[in-house]
């Protein structure tokens, strides 16, 4: 059993690499990126990419347990709050009047 | 019927939390299940039970992986941005005008955009759909309309 071991182990890694990999990025982009807006893309995706493939990598660590599904539950929930905690920061925004960062001498698109 | 649809995911979900089939377990599980789902179908879901059908649940099995090949495609585009030097972001919200025939489409579609790295949903106001785009690139699966026409498929056909 020891090849199934290996693999579990490598996948494991591999998966948690990718998801410290996203939240490093996902940090990077709250501090890099211009506005309100632009933040909350780098807070709320690269986050849920990052926990994600995290929560993903110890469901697969933890093989066929009780613990897994607990873990994939985990992750549903992330999936759904996320985006929708996510979307509701941008709308509170968007209907107080902030106005999107654009860049300077954008040509077109932005009205 | 609402409350006995409440009832079983809660018992569901209960049983993964626990992971204990303990006739004790079992007994408080139900209880606090079968008690919470009457609070909820009195207080918080007032409206209808949503229709999924099998055809819909299955079509929706068959978006969700397409819907993560895009996210994880789109987090790979925006990890580029943010990790290049001259940081190539050009924000810009753009309005997509969308008529579904239910409103379950409107949820799916701005759920699926904001989950989608480079784009947020930041407003609907009645057909039109307000998104937030890191640069011109991520928002092309929203203005050539490949998004919709899927969620289309999913929950209209």
């Amino acid at each position: 059993m020891s090849g199934i071991d290996a693999v579990i182990g490598a996948v494991t890694a591999v998966l948690a690499g990718v998801g410290a990999f996203f939240f490093l990025v996902g940090t990077l982009g709250i501090l890099r990126l211009p506005d309100f807006y632009c933040r909350t893309h780098a807070a709320t995706k690269c986050d849920t990419i990052g926990a994600g493939s995290i929560l993903l990598a110890l469901a697969i660590f933890n093989r066929l347990h009780p613990e897994s599904l607990k873990i994939i539950a985990l992750a549903a929930l992330v999936l759904l709050s996320s985006p929708t905690a996510g979307h509701a920061l941008a709308r509170a925004a968007f209907r107080t009047g902030l106005v999107p960062w654009q860049r300077t001498g954008a040509k077109g698109g932005g009205s | 019927m609402k409350a006995a649809q409440a009832g079983g995911v809660l018992f569901v979900f209960w049983l993964v939390l626990t992971g204990s089939f303990k006739p004790y377990d079992l007994g408080v599980g139900l209880l606090l299940s079968v008690l919470l789902a009457l609070w909820a179908v009195r207080s918080l879901w007032t409206d209808d039970a949503p229709v999924l059908t099998w055809k819909q649940a299955l079509r929706f099995a068959a978006y969700v992986p397409w819907l993560v090949k895009e996210i994880i495609k789109a987090a790979l585009g925006v990890a580029e941005v943010v990790l290049s030097p001259r940081m190539p972001i050009d924000p810009r919200v753009i309005g997509h005008r969308v008529v579904f025939k239910r409103p379950v489409c409107n949820v799916a579609l701005a759920n699926s955009i904001t989950l989608t790295p480079g784009t947020l949903t930041v407003d609907v106001d009645g057909d039109i759909t307000y998104v937030h785009c890191l640069n011109e690139g991520f928002g092309d699966g929203i203005v050539n309309g490949d998004m919709e026409r899927r969620v289309i498929w999913v929950f209209e056909e």
